[in-house]
């Protein structure tokens, strides 16, 4: 017997058949900017990651942060859920965390005499995976599978996740024992790899006076709803992008292909991932088009965690975001001109 | 703002000019020339640094450095002509230089006009090496204008150059190339390599870019040496050219003895540039001091000079009689001469010939009967003596005056004593002056070549050709070669010659004061003339010698001699060769001594060829504009169907090209385009929001959807265009509109494109596009 997902996802669906008609792409700017100001109450002077943050919510991607423990990843998440008013769930994984849990389970109810599916934390519009690089190998794919199907099977019956759904990874980048870091397949279905920084001093000295006392989380108030968010990310997808722009594209992610400094390019996926997280950019920046420096802007943070430096020191020492902006400088801008 | 300067390489260029230049101390005399060279490289070391500091363009610090330069040797040389006649001036000083290089050996005087060349030329070359090596960061490059310098001395001096020289010139060569190098490696920790995919853009930055800067360098060298040469008129022959000049040791010694016994090659190569003696006279062109005369020739050498001897005893102030037995009357002109530091040693002192009067305090002196050379007990370090100028109206052909018989003045060398008589023959005819100028200026014509290394013996006839025989037949050697050939024809014809040694009396000091040298060391013919007595000829070539002496040249007015003014005229012109055997005049000038005739005979063909230059930048000027017109014609035709806003962005992109600024190096966004604009032109408000719009449009048609986009830019793209235009000065407009932008650049790739083009067929490099 099969078990339907949550209600809420039908209105979405609806919206998505004819997003042009009743979601302009001010009111994509009005929403993200408040989305963007409520989580920006919380997470002091990161306003760049949190717009990578909106852009990836916006763009129906998922976000893997990297970084040391501390510095506001799981505040970031939680934030953004608030302020778009979705349930939230995180999953602590550890070495003997099973797939079942991430997904969820069927268990025979002895009333009912009937298997019933109990959903795992997976369900929820914002997910948040701490630590993923902790868990085996088999548990991360099944969320990676979750990821990029936005379903869930179990015992052969499917479940639909709700959009908006979004996962935020987070992973340390001190190598630990008894890690599993994500192998290069894997860690491409996300759309981007942002890491969060220390604070300035003064945001921090800033954060201690705010989270001194009552959290700053308790009195953010949600600025939109879910069913919002999905009907502009669905307007999002149709933000116009010209050939050359889409040129563009190619020739970057071509640009890393060939790269002597590059021991593995940037995929395909690394090129839709991109171009949906411009159209996105551009949304935000309430522009019905993208331009070049949408592309640009996101470059380093969608391409980051997909290409891998070749051994040769003298690309070591730039490091994969030197790398990147040489490629930026040196790709011609197609001008369209025929 | 300091590092900008890059005071340690500017530093090290100096030094490396510095050592460049340093060699020119075996070409030239004194020193002091030396110091303002090296201030004026320091000096235009110092301008370059201090331009760079600004931030200036290459192009900017280099013309600083020039325009300094060219000032502060305007203000050193002809600072008393600014005013007027300030290209006299200057003209006077290049025409003085060029004398000098034209006239003297090495070690040459340093004149007036000499040192003002070397200020142009060395520190010109110097600010080559600093813009290469320091403002363009090119240190090997800078090899060249370094070793221009540097050949500048080894091409001048005849003998090999001390090799520590050249040394020490590589070394400062590598020194800065290692400097460069290091700083190089030192910046790799803090930039970025600029290459990063490999095809793309390393050609542009890297290898390739200096590649083809090497390729264009060496064929405009080629070029350049194919066509200056025959640009350029073949002057004169001058020891410079010909680099017959000798470096002397400076190794000062404080009394010089005159060889008389050897043949002079020793006295001249060993010869520094030691003073022997220096002279005050008002004589324009002072004759030779002679130190001796007589000799018996042998072998190719003279010996048996007399020793001071029988003297007669003089006084001072006495006039002393012709020692020849010519009569000597008051009308005879006469010239003094005031010598003052003379080293020659005891009893040898040397004085013009013939002597007149004489000073030599309190020190006893004589004067040789046999040959009127006057000698003293001791030596005299200053002293005074009066000549007599010869005069040619003093020949009387047939009147033989001396009271001696000539023996040995007559006697001919047996082993070359038939091609002598023949070639006497050849030459012969008309009185015994006139058979003595046709021997001189024979031996003055350009069929002999001065030099200090003999030609090697010939052999004819199975048997090694005699010295005297050889100079004859292979028309090459120095001044004991020349005169003893004189002395032997003059001999051949009847009249009575001997050999004279001295000095040369070499070139004034601005302040009128000559220095004799050693190496001025110096042999001539004295022929026995009847009526002038013994009579100094002067038949090596001018570029040793000098002019010849003025009676052997000119016509006297009181003397007829059967010689037309107009006839010499006719024979002066400068191509053509003195005829020996057919020529009817026997006095010619050769065209190198002459100082009245036209020094600059190719005026009219440099003019046409300036003009040629003119009129090719003329038609560039036309041509430019044109060609800029027709590329934008091309990109708006193309585009303007489906792009409006692009074609219009391109033409617009292009005007701005022509009003000089160029579009960004790589395609970039739109809105780096603009910020590329932003920065390289001054806007005001208007224009700046005329160009937002116009960028604004630009991005919309190429990303925005289809139909959303302006269609027409014009209006904010000609508020943009006159924006720009009232911000320029009148200079840059007008340069604009004969030389635009376009055009230039579409000139550059054609240019570029036809010199690649032998290249690309012959080595078939892959090229940019290939990949």
């Amino acid at each position: 017997m099969s078990f339907t997902t949550d209600t809420g996802s039908a209105p979405h669906a609806a919206a998505a058949d004819n997003p042009g008609d009743r979601t302009s792409i001010d009111e994509v700017r009005q929403v993200a900017g408040a989305i963007h100001q409520a989580v920006s109450s919380v997470i002091e002077g990161k306003s760049d990651v949190i717009r990578t943050a909106v852009v990836v919510l916006l763009a129906g991607g998922h976000l893997l942060l990297e970084d040391v423990p501390g510095v506001g990843k799981t505040m970031l998440a939680k934030a953004l859920a608030r302020s778009i008013d979705c349930p939230m769930r995180r999953i602590q994984f550890t070495p003997d965390l099973l797939p079942s849990d991430v997904t969820g389970v069927s268990v025979f109810n002895q009333d009912s005499r009937t298997f019933e599916f109990r959903r795992g934390a997976i369900f929820a519009n914002i997910v948040v995976g701490d630590e993923i690089n902790r868990a085996s190998p088999k548990t991360q794919s099944a969320l990676l599978e979750c990821m990029e199907e936005g379903q869930v099977t179990v015992d052969g019956d499917t479940y639909r996740l709700q959009a908006p759904f979004l996962v935020m990874a987070t992973q340390n980048p001190i190598e630990m024992e008894g890690t599993y870091p994500l192998p290069e397949a894997q860690r491409d279905r996300f759309m981007t790899r942002i890491s969060m920084g220390y604070p300035t001093p003064a945001a921090e000295l800033e954060m201690l006076d705010v989270h001194g006392g009552i959290s700053p989380l308790e009195r953010l108030q949600p600025v939109t709803d879910g069913a919002t968010v999905a009907r502009m990310a669905a307007r999002v997808s149709a933000v116009h992008a010209s050939p050359a722009l889409r040129q563009y594209i190619v020739d970057l992610v071509g640009a890393t292909r060939g790269s002597s400094a590059l021991r593995l390019g940037a995929s395909p996926r690394a090129s839709l991932h991109l171009l949906r997280a411009a159209r996105a950019g551009a949304a935000l920046d309430g522009r019905d088009h993208v331009i070049p420096e949408d592309v640009q802007r996101l470059i380093e943070p969608v391409l980051a965690h997909r290409v891998i430096l070749s051994s040769d020191n003298q690309h070591l020492h730039r490091g994969v975001g030197g790398v990147l902006t040489e490629i930026v400088r040196h790709v011609a801008v197609p001008s369209g001109a025929r | 703002m300091i590092a900008r300067a890059r005071l340690s390489e500017a530093g090290l260029a100096v030094i490396a000019s510095i050592v460049a230049t340093w060699p020119l101390t075996t070409l030239l005399q004194g020193g002091g020339w030396l110091w303002a060279l090296i201030l004026l490289v320091v000096f235009v070391g110092l301008v370059g640094a201090g331009v760079r500091m600004t931030r200036a363009s290459a192009g900017a610090i280099l013309s600083a450095q020039l325009v300094a330069l060219i000032v502060v040797v305007i203000l050193l040389n002809v600072h008393d002509h600014l005013d007027s006649g300030f290209l006299q001036a200057v003209g006077d000083l290049v025409r003085q230089a060029d004398d000098t290089v034209r006239e003297s050996r090495a070690p040459a005087p340093v004149t007036p006009g000499l040192l003002m060349m070397l200020e142009v030329i060395v520190p010109g070359l110097a600010i080559g090496v600093d813009f290469l090596a320091v403002t363009c960061r090119q240190p090997a490059l800078a090899g060249v204008p370094m070793m221009v310098i540097y050949l500048l001395s080894t091409s001048n001096s005849g003998d090999a150059l001390n090799p520590v020289f050249f040394i020490l010139l590589a070394a400062s060569w590598l020194i800065l190339i290692a400097h460069g190098g290091g700083l190089l490696v030192r910046t790799w920790s803090s930039v970025r390599a600029r290459a990063l995919t490999p095809t793309l853009h390393e050609d542009q930055l890297g290898i390739g870019g200096m590649a083809s800067a090497a390729r264009v360098l060496g064929i405009v060298t080629i070029v350049l040496a194919l066509i200056v040469p025959v640009l350029i008129p073949r002057s004169a022959p001058h020891y410079f050219a010909k680099g017959l000049g000798h470096g002397g040791h400076g190794n000062g010694t404080g009394v010089v003895a005159f060889s008389t016994t050897v043949s002079l090659a020793k006295d001249l190569r060993s010869t520094n540039g030691t003073p022997v003696l220096n002279f005050r006279t008002s004589d324009l062109s002072p004759p030779p001091l002679r130190v001796t005369a007589g000799g018996t020739y042998s072998d190719g050498e003279w010996s048996g000079f007399p020793s001071s001897g029988n003297l007669t005893q003089e006084r001072n102030g006495a006039v002393i009689p012709r020692s020849d037995g010519v009569a000597t009357s008051r009308t005879e002109t006469t010239e003094s001469m005031q010598i003052t530091n003379n080293t020659m040693r005891a009893p040898d002192v040397p004085a013009p010939y013939p002597i007149s009067l004489g000073n030599f305090g309190a020190t006893q002196w004589g004067v040789s009967a046999q040959t009127g050379q006057p000698y003293v007990a001791k030596t005299v370090k200053d002293y005074s003596v009066s000549y007599y100028i010869p005069q040619r109206s003093a020949y009387r052909a047939g009147v033989q005056v001396s009271t001696g018989s000539f023996g040995n003045e007559l006697e001919l060398d047996p082993s070359s004593a038939g091609r002598v008589r023949a070639l006497a023959r050849k030459l012969g005819g008309g009185n015994s002056f006139d058979e003595a100028v046709r021997i001189q200026n024979y031996l003055r014509s350009d069929l002999f070549t001065y030099s200090l290394t003999l030609a090697p013996r010939r052999t004819v006839d199975g048997r090694k050709l005699d010295p005297l025989s050889n100079f004859l037949v292979t028309r090459q050697g120095y001044c004991t070669q020349f005169a003893t050939a004189m002395i032997m024809l003059a001999r051949a014809d009847g009249i009575p010659a001997r050999m004279a040694l001295g000095f040369l009396p070499g070139v004034p000091a601005p302040n009128g004061l000559y220095t004799v040298t050693q190496s001025n060391a110096h042999a001539w013919p004295e022929l026995y003339l009847d009526g002038m007595g013994w009579t100094r000829f002067e038949p090596t070539p001018g570029d040793r010698s000098g002019v010849p002496p003025s009676y052997t040249t000119t016509v006297d007015a009181g003397h007829g001699g059967g010689h037309v003014p107009g006839q010499r005229s006719s024979t002066t012109a400068p191509s053509q060769r003195p005829s020996v055997s057919s020529h009817p005049a026997p006095i010619v000038t050769s065209p190198q001594h002459s100082t009245g005739g036209p020094r600059y005979p190719h005026l009219l063909r440099d003019l046409l060829i300036v003009l040629a230059v003119l009129l090719v930048g003329l038609l560039g000027a036309l041509v430019l504009p044109l060609l800029a017109r027709r590329q934008r014609s091309a990109i708006s035709a193309r585009l303007r169907e489906h792009q409006p806003v692009e074609a219009q962005w391109q033409v617009l992109q292009t005007q701005l090209h022509d009003l000089g600024i160029p579009p960004p190096e790589s395609e970039g966004s739109p809105r780096a385009i603009e910020r590329h604009y932003r920065s390289r032109a001054v806007l005001p408000d208007e224009g700046a929001a005329a160009l937002h719009s116009v960028i604004q449009s630009l991005e919309d048609e190429r990303y925005a959807a289809p139909g959303t986009a302006e269609v027409t830019i014009d209006r904010q793209a000609q508020q943009v265009l006159r924006d720009i235009r009232r911000q320029q000065s009148w200079v840059q407009r007008f340069g604009s509109t004969i030389l635009p932008g376009t055009g230039r650049a579409a000139f550059g790739r054609g240019f570029r494109r036809a010199i690649d083009w032998p290249f690309q067929v012959i080595f078939r490099q892959p090229r940019d596009g290939d990949r």
